[in-house]
């Protein structure tokens, strides 16, 4: 699937207001507002390279303060998908995290917090820690075991997955 | 006031006591919800990574459900809040995206039903009532911060009912409860959501820096809406086990000053300072 990025990125005039209150600023290797910049320079390949892109939580303080109508934070989402488009991958653990839920989405049309840590921890190591947790939300009645409640109309959520973003007549053959 | 009910997929695990306490409390204060039937998830973190058309087609899978209900949207989760909001958002403004998702729906979402968060729908019912309900349980010793985290702010139109940087919804509340809450820095700030999995040294980081800004402050309690946040601070390993803050949410809290019991409001389902739940809400 071709990606298009919204044209919002041309509004930005560098008041940095993203990145003064970005969550993850002492992370990143390239703040939101650099971001936006190298995309008005046309530097698409600097900016998909990004750990940004896969450290951004998704807090959406970005977008809300951008007194422009940038939405940096809607920008990044089309960025990941583009990224992923190009085989450019995510760290390990961001990987298998989205992969599980989404495999999981997809199957059930529901999360289950105990299906998702199962597939997550079935590739990483478990730490004391992570079994500290689940020792204790397991002791107060928080842990739903697994085949938890499922949607019924499974078909209706196979559709929305197989909705494809349609520009314009050619881009829609490469349909992946 | 009738709204369509989104529970969103920690109501029945990790924010289960939330589930049950946000209905007592919303019957307390006239509320009624109908839960939308066969709802989907949201997409949560993950629709971040998914094609736009795909994400804002799962939050409209179960926007068109309530639509046929007749009723505005109404969720108590922040991160479906967001999702449904922001799907709501892309079906207004980009009528050829709204008409390729439309082609799927069982019937087109017409762009009416509004999504509002618990916060909202609580903040009104107690305008809307004569009284509030009567205060029969003085919480002398509890000191809490209100905790809101990101997503139940981070909508592009400006809130009717409340500041999007500076919020007060919940402290309003927690008043018309006979509570008083302290004023800290970190109220909306992010919990990291799927961080905590992905880059739990991220995760860590803002956990902490949320957890000492409390206690900084001197609460011994801390009070939230958000499943993913309260989960997330519940459980952050203090260095201190003993002197961790319990992190309540908010109808709990409210129902609990209203006249229901600590089992009802399942105040001991909280990890962090689990000992000093009783202590802390004597």
């Amino acid at each position: 699937m071709s990606v298009e990025l919204p044209e919002t990125f041309h509004l930005c005039y560098q008041c940095k207001k993203c990145s003064a209150g970005c969550t993850i600023s002492e992370e990143s290797d390239l703040p939101i507002d650099e971001i936006i910049g190298w995309l008005q320079m046309g530097d698409i390949d600097r900016v998909l390279r990004s750990e940004h892109l896969w450290i951004c939580t998704g807090c959406q303080s970005c977008t809300t303060r951008c007194p422009n109508g940038v939405k940096p934070g809607e920008l990044l989402d089309y960025l990941r998908v583009m990224a992923l488009d190009r085989g450019i991958k995510p760290s390990p653990r961001v990987k298998t995290f989205h992969d599980a839920f989404i495999k999981m989405l997809k199957k059930r049309g529901r999360s289950s917090e105990v299906a998702l840590m199962s597939a997550f921890y079935m590739k990483h190591m478990v730490r004391l820690e992570d079994l500290k947790n689940g020792y204790d939300l397991f002791m107060s009645g928080r842990l739903k075991p697994l085949g938890g409640p499922k949607v019924k109309d499974k078909a209706s959520v196979r559709a929305v997955f197989a909705l494809k973003e349609n520009h314009t007549d050619e881009e829609m053959e490469d349909g992946k | 006031m009738k709204y369509a009910y989104f529970p969103g997929c920690s109501s029945d695990s990790s924010a289960r006591m939330y589930e049950n306490s946000l209905h007592k409390v919303l019957n307390m204060l006239g509320v009624s919800m109908t839960e939308i039937p066969d709802w989907s998830c949201c997409g949560a973190s993950s629709a971040h990574v998914l094609p736009h058309i795909q994400a804002v087609g799962l939050g409209v899978r179960s926007l068109v459900a309530a639509q046929q209900m007749g009723m505005d949207l109404m969720t108590g989760c922040a991160a479906c809040f967001h999702r449904l909001a922001s799907s709501a958002e892309a079906m207004r403004e980009d009528p050829g995206l709204a008409e390729q998702v439309n082609t799927i729906m069982p019937v087109p979402y017409v762009c009416k039903t509004k999504v509002l968060s618990i916060l909202e729908v609580m903040v009104r019912a107690l305008e809307a009532q004569p009284a509030a309900p009567a205060v029969s349980r003085t919480l002398q010793h509890i000191k809490p911060v209100c905790y809101y985290g990101c997503l139940f702010m981070r909508v592009s139109d400006d809130l009717e009912y409340d500041s999007k940087e500076n919020p007060t919804a919940m402290e309003r509340l927690l008043n018309a409860a006979g509570i008083e809450s302290m004023d800290w820095n970190s109220k909306l700030e992010c919990c990291g959501a799927s961080a905590t999995v992905t880059r739990p040294e991220l995760g860590a980081r803002l956990v902490k820096s949320i957890v000492a800004d409390a206690r900084d402050r001197g609460a011994n309690a801390i009070i939230t809406a958000c499943p993913l946040c309260q989960l997330n601070l519940d459980l952050s390993k203090s260095d201190s086990p003993d002197d961790a803050l319990p992190v309540f949410f908010i109808t709990q809290i409210l129902g609990l000053a209203w006249g229901l019991s600590p089992e009802e409001m399942e105040v001991s389902r909280v990890v962090a300072g689990n000992k000093r739940v009783s202590e802390v809400l004597a």
